[in-house]
């Protein structure tokens, strides 16, 4: 092989090689999650704190993750915004404490349309006594179509958002239904 | 020339190598949750699973002090029902590639505890080693939250 051809194989590698990385993976948005039409039936006047586990950090090799941190951060996006809460607090140093558990997240690997399942437990504590105000697994589902997004990977994405928007929306519905 | 094919395979290979060694585990434990006084747990058996995963998981509890049952229907005395997702692929030969195992409350299905480990060919365990790394990692998060 010449080296002008080893060269433009080489460029034409790079090509690829971007080409694969601006395909990937991202992962769900903050955002994206939190959602938007809120009418919280009550509001408490209790300070809240919320921790979530297991989550996944997305590689840019994988499918889009729900990492931790973002979905804590839609939680309390979506309870400052409904005012479920008198207010959110960092830590474990509200009146009650909120914990969201993702147990499970299906993903389809390749299709037209796309459908998310997502099952987390959602626990809300009393501070002061640790009694359980209340236990509930909640199972939600979003489908992403072509109309969406052409991209696989976006379609993807968009569907893991939507299953964890409305499993928030769903969460948050039951704790509004508590006489606490 | 030598020297850019020597550099192409390196890459060629390391990328080979990365995707395939990958690890991940992962265990949570609900707030709720008190693993240290359940006594009797249920094994129940995966639906068109031949139960050999089962067996281990049961092994692997009995092991740890628990009273492990495998009938249907289980006893009336339940502190726990575990469940599991096994998922296997072939790589020169067949392999356990993803063990999710949940211990749940048996009267509402509520998932107390959840633990997974996900490997691929290269840094593969055998199922028994796989059960263990993943109840490992359950107790010891239960630990924690004590």
């Amino acid at each position: 092989m010449t080296r002008r051809m080893l060269r433009r194989i080489g460029v034409l590698c790079a090509f690829v090689g971007i080409a694969f990385l601006a395909a990937c993976a991202s992962p769900a948005d903050r955002t994206d999650m939190t959602p938007t039409a809120i009418e919280a039936a009550r509001k408490f006047p209790y300070t809240l704190s919320v921790r979530t586990a297991g989550g996944n950090e997305t590689s840019a090799m994988g499918s889009s993750e729900i990492s931790n941190a973002d979905l804590r951060a839609a939680i309390e996006g979506a309870v400052t915004r409904s005012s479920l809460f008198r207010q959110v607090v960092g830590d474990k140093s509200g009146d009650y404490e909120l914990t969201v558990i993702v147990i499970q997240l299906t993903k389809p690997t390749f299709g037209g349309d796309f459908t998310v399942d997502m099952e987390a437990t959602w626990t809300l504590l009393k501070t002061s006594d640790r009694s359980v105000a209340m236990r509930k697994s909640i199972s939600s589902s979003h489908t992403a179509t072509m109309n969406d997004a052409f991209v696989g990977v976006t379609r993807l994405r968009l569907a893991v958002e939507g299953a964890a928007r409305d499993n928030i929306k769903s969460g948050l519905a039951q704790i509004a239904a508590l006489n606490l | 020339m030598n020297k850019t094919i020597g550099v192409l395979s390196a890459a060629l290979v390391s990328c080979f190598f990365t995707t395939a060694c990958a690890v991940h585990a992962t265990a949570t434990v609900d707030p709720s949750a008190h693993l240290d006084r359940m006594h009797t747990l249920q094994v129940r058996k995966l639906e068109g699973e031949d139960g050999s995963v089962r067996k281990l998981i049961a092994e692997d509890l009995r092991g740890r002090g628990y009273s492990v049952t495998t009938d249907e229907p289980p006893p009336e005395k339940l502190d726990g029902a575990v469940t599991y997702v096994d998922k296997w692929t072939w790589d020169m030969s067949m392999y356990l590639i993803d063990l999710t195992i949940t211990i749940r409350d048996p009267q509402t299905d509520f998932p107390l505890a959840n633990g997974n480990s996900y490997r691929t060919s290269l840094a593969r365990l055998s199922p028994p080693e796989m059960v263990k790394e993943v109840l490992d990692n359950i107790f010891k998060e239960s630990e924690k939250q004590k």
